[in-house]
């Protein structure tokens, strides 16, 4: 049995099974699981604008991919959101457009991994540590990168990245582009300086193969 | 000197499939014709060639030789022998009818001598083309499935397979240690049980008890934990259980452990376990707990005698074998397949369906890698709780119909957490 108020999936669920199996609740958790996205952010929410309209624009666009996620991925469509600002939705509308793409797929799609979430900064430090210690993490990222329907790459770029990085960032984001699979990511850093970080074959992928968005509106976390 | 070699490999090997799959009879023994009858009667009475202290005490001036040639030179050599034995006697009549003039009788012995000559293949064939009693097989395998099928105790992997074969069905079960095998052909032999088989299971490492609390939680989804170590919690749900359980299955499951015949049993043991108990299916738990009968020392060898013996054991008994196997190491990161079942790759060669069972967490996953009368390859999901004894099955993408069933069961009613713009 279910412990159903402690069900993350409880705000948007019908509730039928809560008494016994839930098959919903059984593969979102495999999926989300294999996406390595956590509980916390496995929680659906609620997105929001400043009161003076700021970002209206662009979170209509995106509200449009989450909308047509399925056409998204089946194109391997690639999306680049970004802002100097900080808390102001780029991870939580890249995770949105996972949720929406599970949501569309759970029922019908086998139990193996079709989404990653890779935060960037994290996953560079691992993957030098993986050179003298074996580490599970970069595994199944090594394993799956290139079966992940989609992957969203966090944080692209917070500082200078070194050769090996670079290298390492653009042989995985290539292989997937050219085996036409989609790609959000977000970053902190504007056009110009992403090329600067990242070098020009890498920081062109990400800013020229798809959607651009970049978000002006302010600092919401904890509101 | 063949028949002596023929012999002597016998007695060596232990091997009866020679006999019987060649269909061999005294009269190609002509040099050894009490030695023959010994071993035949032993081995009709016993199931079993005798060993040569036995059969040297009857023959105390039997030849004793050593023997490399391979099986299938001295099957041909034997039956060259008696070949030339029938001639020489064809020959011998016809020169006597030539010497007395008699051409038109020495030509019509020779005729008859070429046409009855027996080539020693003359097996007892069927002539598919002409035999056609499988039709009516046919029509009574459309009237009642359990009369040739036997219940996996999954449904979707007998929608695929058609349920285990009740005479023609050497299956093997793979896994890695500590996956769930013995859980797994436990529920099978329920399964059995359920549709009125009478089946055996061999178990060469768990007590009785321990298999008869893993049915008792496959039966009524009692905790398994609990029943192992006692808890009372469950007694009353327990008590009520165990006293319809004889009711409930019209079946019953016999089980057999080392300690029930003083060591782990061979696959002699195994015959007399089907033949004393009379068994419908029997279930092998595992492979690499049976001793090799013919006493080799090698592994791989041993599991290779092991293999062809079960083989025969399921040819000449006519009843599904259901054997359990530990898998190697090698990596199955691009999928399983029988290469990978450790100790020998004739357990793979020898068995008609290989199912790979791997689970990780709660999420039981069977590869079906080779099934000689249905698709291979298919893979089949199910939520495997081992401690309540319960397997959800999880629908995979072909699974159209069911996909939608589950898409519009578990519809939310409306969509909550509008966003704010």
């Amino acid at each position: 049995m279910i412990e159903n108020k402690n069900c993350w999936l409880k705000d948007n669920c019908n509730k039928c099974d809560c008494n016994g199996f839930c098959m919903r609740l059984y593969k979102l958790d495999f999926l989300y699981e294999q996406a390595l996205i956590s509980l916390m952010q496995r929680r659906h929410l609620t997105l929001r604008i400043d009161n003076n309209g700021t970002d209206e624009e662009k979170f209509s666009e995106l509200k449009n991919i989450e909308n047509n996620i399925e056409e998204f991925v089946s194109k391997g469509d690639n999306l680049y959101i970004h802002s100097s600002i900080a808390g102001n939705g780029k991870t939580s509308w890249a995770l949105r457009m996972v949720e929406a793409y599970f949501n569309k797929i759970w029922h019908k799609t086998s139990l193996s991994c079709k989404a990653l979430f890779i935060n960037v900064p994290s996953f560079l430090l691992a993957l030098k540590d993986n050179i003298t210690t074996k580490s599970e993490y970069i595994k199944h990222i090594k394993e799956n990168i290139l079966k992940a329907d989609i992957v969203i790459w966090d944080d692209i770029a917070t500082k200078a990245s070194t050769s090996f990085e670079a290298e390492n960032l653009l042989s995985m984001i290539d292989s997937r582009i050219s085996a036409g699979k989609s790609n959000i990511f977000t970053s902190n850093l504007n056009d110009e300086e992403l090329h600067k970080s990242l070098g020009d074959r890498l920081a062109s992928r990400i800013c020229n193969l798809g959607y651009n968005i970049e978000l002006y509106g302010s600092d919401k976390r904890g509101i | 000197m063949i028949q002596l070699q023929f012999i002597n490999y016998i007695l060596e090997t232990k091997d009866s499939s020679l006999i019987t799959l060649n269909n061999l009879n005294k009269k190609y023994f002509s040099n050894y014709n009490d030695e023959w009858d010994f071993i035949d009667n032993h081995l009709k009475k016993y199931n079993l060639i005798p060993d040569k202290i036995t059969f040297l005490s009857s023959f105390p001036d039997f030849e004793i030789i050593e023997v490399k040639e391979t099986p299938q030179y001295l099957i041909e050599e034997l039956f060259r022998d008696y070949q030339s034995r029938q001639l020489s006697t064809t020959f011998n009549s016809i020169r006597n009818q030539l010497m007395n003039g008699e051409l038109e009788k020495a030509v019509n012995t020779y005729k008859k001598a070429y046409e009855t000559l027996d080539t020693g293949i003359a097996l007892q064939a069927v002539d598919i083309l002409r035999d056609t009693s499988r039709y009516d097989k046919y029509i009574e395998k459309t009237k009642g499935f359990n009369k040739y099928y036997v219940s996996t105790g999954f449904p979707e992997l007998d929608a695929i397979i058609g349920g285990w074969d009740r005479e023609e069905e050497l299956a093997t079960i793979v896994a890695r240690t500590n996956q769930g095998k013995s859980f797994l052909a436990i529920k099978m032999s329920l399964a059995a049980a359920e549709q009125g088989l009478n089946v055996g299971y061999y178990s060469g490492e768990m007590s009785e008890t321990k298999v008869g609390y893993r049915i008792d939680t496959l039966a009524s989804h009692i905790s398994n934990g609990a029943l192992i170590h006692g808890n009372s919690s469950i007694q009353t749900d327990y008590k009520r259980f165990i006293e319809k359980l004889s009711v409930k299955y019209s079946g019953s499951i016999k089980v057999l452990t080392p300690k029930m015949i003083a060591g782990p049993a061979g696959v002699n043991a195994l015959r007399a376990f089907i033949e004393k108990e009379k068994l419908d299916i029997l279930f092998v738990d595992q492979h690499s707990l049976l001793e090799d009968d013919r006493g080799a020392k090698n592994p791989v060898e041993k599991a290779s005698n092991i293999s062809r013996d079960l083989k025969n054991l399921q040819v000449m008994k006519r009843i599904p074998i259901i054997s359990i196997s530990q898998q190697n190491r090698t990596k199955t990161e691009d999928g399983v397949d029988t290469t990978q079942i450790a100790q020998s790759d004739r357990i793979g060669q020898d068995s008609t369906i290989v199912i790979f069972l791997e689970r990780k967490d709660n999420l039981m996953k069977l590869h079906l890698t080779k099934s000689r009368d249905s698709e291979n390859g298919k893979t089949l999901s199910y939520n495997a709780d081992f401690n309540t004894g319960t397997f959800i099955y999880i629908p995979d993408e072909k699974d159209t119909k069911q996909n939608e069933e589950l898409k519009s069961r578990y519809e939310p009613e409306a969509d909550v957490g509008e966003d704010e713009f």
